[in-house]
């Protein structure tokens, strides 16, 4: 709730990847671009770095 | 010849526009979150040889008759003569030498009497290569045929043969596995990646007779899509789970965000590579085939998100992940066979920098998109990233390249200037097109090409080198690859254009495991204080140094080989010194100085240690004479400076006779045949031999016979062999007083 009241988007905590670094899903309200709540998510003090969880797939 | 390049599409913007999971490093520990964030919500994505005794010896001189024609009984006088000169020092006992056939004249092959372990017949070899008359020595090696595996399909396995096997059909993109094989570890065990865990992050795996005896218990990463709730991208209707199979990656919906597509299989083609079964007459032989696979699911329908296979990176290296129970199979190479655009995230690269930390190798492939570019994960620092070639050694068309690709293997297909045959290698797969087919109903092989299948054979040979040194670090298994790897061929991709962006060349496996064998072994030296003779009862410092080649020395320490029970009093530890107290009596040791660094390559010194002494001298013993059927006793005798114990060797005893070699009887009870006959005896303190006599015994007829029985009947004579196997001990000159023999 408090990144939705700082971010203004919806947030879903999904799990932890280390000890500091954590998933969690986004949806931004409504049509405004990803980048800007990154943007917005960055600008948090105690937040290091944020970068989407990309999907990779087999080369092939 | 210009390479075109599809330059990668940024994914980012694709990526955006359903702004989906995020992963956030924060400087916080979640605690301070409220737990209300905790709620799932939409929209988310995710080696014992066995004793040998056969040596070659090469003479200086040829062992030829009068005539000029080699002489097997001149060689074996040669061969005989070596281990006459003094006992062969082994262990405080002496080695004999039987002569057994003859390869040029001046090289012989010889047998030691009993066999003998690698380093105690070396031991030998070295001490006969000291003799002046010796050119070389060395141990008569067995050797074996190339190991090549049985399995049916393995002749089509042209990436891992010997490029320059078959001069009329060579294959130079080849990865030359099959010679890699035929080496051993220090642990004599052949080199086959035995003992080595390789994780395979990918699609999990499929059941497969070919694949399940080298399968360890994996895990599934792949969780539930956030956005809804349900197991699409996992597609096996559950989360996590310790179960690695593969139910199938098919995709039927075109708007999933990869083509409608058949199952892949592609985490069981991946694994066959790097450890399908060899020799088992079924199908192919995996690169590294005695490696055991981890399979970590990572990637289901229409790939996996990063930070699961972040995850299953930390997952497979041993190293803790939230909610799933410590692999203790830690892998040592961890093979990634995918990928996306874009530069290295910040989760790959701590997850890449954990895993290192921990000494697990990563390896990635560049990705297939014909692009002057790589993507994450082979972008990330620290990672070994692969792109591909053709059979004909050509940069493969679909294989991305471009600074800081490491290196390059089999990837199969067409080349980017020499287009070749588009040849193809299989691996393991199934028929299924959705779910898997049961196996080994369901078996199958299929051919690919891509990067993602020359990944995986960087991992085996990664495997391959972490067997023979098991420390070795993801720092030297970079530049072992690399600076072992073969140019590209002339006139293909990368020459022609930047081959800097290629990388360091194709891999090859053999070379690889060569230079890690031979990379600098430590050197040593030995040496005795005082210098020989040491005074009888004088206190001995023995020293050894070594010097580390590539690797640090582990340990280091003094042997005794021969000679008298020496107690070895250590001094210091580096320079390793020794001390003991010599006899006060003629002794002569022999000490090894061995050290060891931590490949296990060793360094060995021999260092004789001989006490001050004379040798004895024999007491000259006049000719004797004895008729036919009498009997004829004499005693040798010698005197000795040093007052040690004399005993003495002898040859050419005749038949019949006896000699006691620690009182110096000579005994001969109705000699017979009439005839002449030499013995030579030679007086030892057990550390030198004095002078040596010829006796000559004369067998007369009775006189009653008309007198003079044959002049020399040759019977009682030592034959040729035999004085060549005294003629080590000096020739004294021939007493010719005779001394009337009494019958008994």
């Amino acid at each position: 709730m408090e990144l939705q009241s700082q971010v203004h988007a919806r947030f879903g905590y999904i799990g932890p990847v280390s000890g500091l670094t954590y998933v969690y899903s986004v949806q931004p309200v409504r049509d405004e671009p990803v980048a800007q709540v990154l943007a917005r998510l960055r600008s948090l003090p105690g937040i290091r770095s944020v970068e989407l969880d990309q999907k990779m797939k087999i080369q092939q | 010849m210009l390479k075109i390049k599809r330059w990668a599409v940024v994914a980012m913007a694709s990526a955006a526009a359903m702004a989906s999971v995020i992963t956030v490093a924060q400087s916080t520990a979640p605690s301070d979150r409220k737990p209300t964030l905790r709620a799932v919500l939409p929209n988310a994505h995710q080696a014992g040889e066995a004793p040998m005794n056969r040596l070659i010896i090469k003479f200086k001189d040829q062992a030829m008759d009068k005539s000029g024609a080699l002489s097997a009984a001149v060689a074996e006088g040669q061969v005989k003569s070596l281990a006459a000169a003094g006992p062969l020092a082994l262990a405080g006992k002496g080695v004999n030498l039987t002569y057994l056939r003859s390869i040029t004249p001046e090289s012989h092959v010889a047998l030691t009497d009993e066999k003998l372990s690698r380093s105690d017949l070396s031991a030998v070899v070295r001490q006969i290569a000291r003799d002046p008359r010796v050119e070389y020595a060395e141990i008569d090696e067995i050797m074996y045929p190339h190991f090549v595996p049985n399995d049916v399909f393995f002749y089509t396995q042209w990436n891992l043969q010997d490029p320059a096997l078959a001069s009329s059909d060579p294959i130079p993109g080849a990865a030359n596995l099959t010679s890699a094989w035929d080496r051993l570890t220090t642990g004599l065990v052949p080199v086959s990646g035995a003992g080595v865990v390789v994780a395979v992050l990918d699609t999990g795996y499929v059941q497969h007779a070919d694949l399940n005896a080298n399968i360890l218990g994996g895990y599934d990463f792949i969780g539930s899509d956030p956005n809804n709730g349900l197991f699409t991208t996992a597609n096996d209707g559950n989360g996590r789970d310790a179960s690695a199979l593969d139910p199938g990656d098919w995709n039927a919906n075109a708007a999933a965000g990869c083509p409608v597509s058949n199952s892949s299989w592609h985490g069981t083609h991946v694994a066959g590579i790097v450890a399908a079964v060899g020799s088992n007459v079924v199908g192919l032989s995996g690169a590294a085939y005695g490696a055991r696979v981890l399979p970590v699911r990572v990637l289901g329908v229409c790939g996996g998100y990063t930070s699961d296979i972040a995850d299953g990176m930390r997952w497979a290296a041993g190293l803790a992940v939230t909610g799933v129970t410590t692999n203790t199979n830690i892998a040592k190479v961890i093979n990634l066979s995918l990928g996306s655009s874009g530069t290295c995230l910040n989760t790959f690269q701590q997850a890449v920098n954990a895993v290192r930390a921990a000494g697990s190798v990563v390896i990635a492939s560049t990705g297939n998109d014909a692009a002057l570019s790589i993507g994450q994960p082979a972008n990330c620092n620290g990672v070994i990233a692969v792109t591909a070639h053709t059979k004909l050694g050509d940069n493969a068309e679909y294989a991305n390249v471009v600074a800081g690709t490491a290196i390059s293997a089999p990837g199969g297909g067409y080349g980017s200037a020499i287009p070749g045959d588009g040849s193809r290698f299989a691996s393991t797969s199934n028929t299924g097109l959705t779910s898997p087919g049961a196996s080994p109903g369901a078996d199958t092989y299929i051919g690919e090409v891509g990067t993602s299948f020359a990944a995986p054979q960087v991992a085996a040979v990664a495997a391959l080198l972490s067997q023979v040194k098991p420390g070795i670090t993801p720092d030297e298994v970079l530049s072992v690859l690399t600076n072992s790897a073969r140019a590209h061929p002339a006139g293909t991709y990368c020459p022609n254009n930047n081959s800097s962006a290629c990388g360091a060349g194709l891999l090859d496996a053999d070379a690889a495991v060569a230079l890690l064998q031979n990379a600098s072994a430590p050197t040593s030296t030995a040496s005795a204080s005082p210098a020989n003779p040491v005074p009888r009862g004088s206190t001995v410092n023995l020293t050894g140094v070594a010097t580390a080649g590539a690797n640090a020395i582990s340990t280091s320490g003094w042997t005794q080989l021969s000679g008298p029970v020496a107690v070895l009093t250590p001094i210091n530890a580096n320079p390793a010194t020794v001390s003991f107290v010599a006899a006060n009596g003629a002794a002569t040791y022999v000490f090894k100085f061995t050290a060891t660094d931590t490949l296990s390559r060793k360094t060995e010194n021999w260092v004789t240690v001989r006490t001050s002494n004379t040798a004895p001298v024999l007491v000259s013993i006049p000719a004797q004479t004895v008729e036919v059927g009498h009997n004829l006793s004499f005693t040798a005798a010698a005197t000795d400076a040093d007052f040690d114990t004399v005993s003495y060797a002898v040859n050419g005893v005749p038949s019949g006779a006896t000699f006691n070699t620690t009182t110096g009887v000579f005994s001969w009870s109705n000699a017979q045949p009439a005839g002449n006959y030499t013995l030579l005896i030679a007086p030892t303190d057990g550390a030198a031999y004095g002078q040596a006599q010829e006796i000559t015994i004369s067998v007369a007829a009775p006189a009653s016979s008309g007198g003079g029985g044959p002049a020399s009947s040759g019977g009682g004579a030592p034959d040729w062999t035999d004085l060549l196997a005294l003629g080590a001990l000096a020739l004294a000159g021939i007493a010719l007083r005779r001394r009337q023999a009494t019958p008994d």
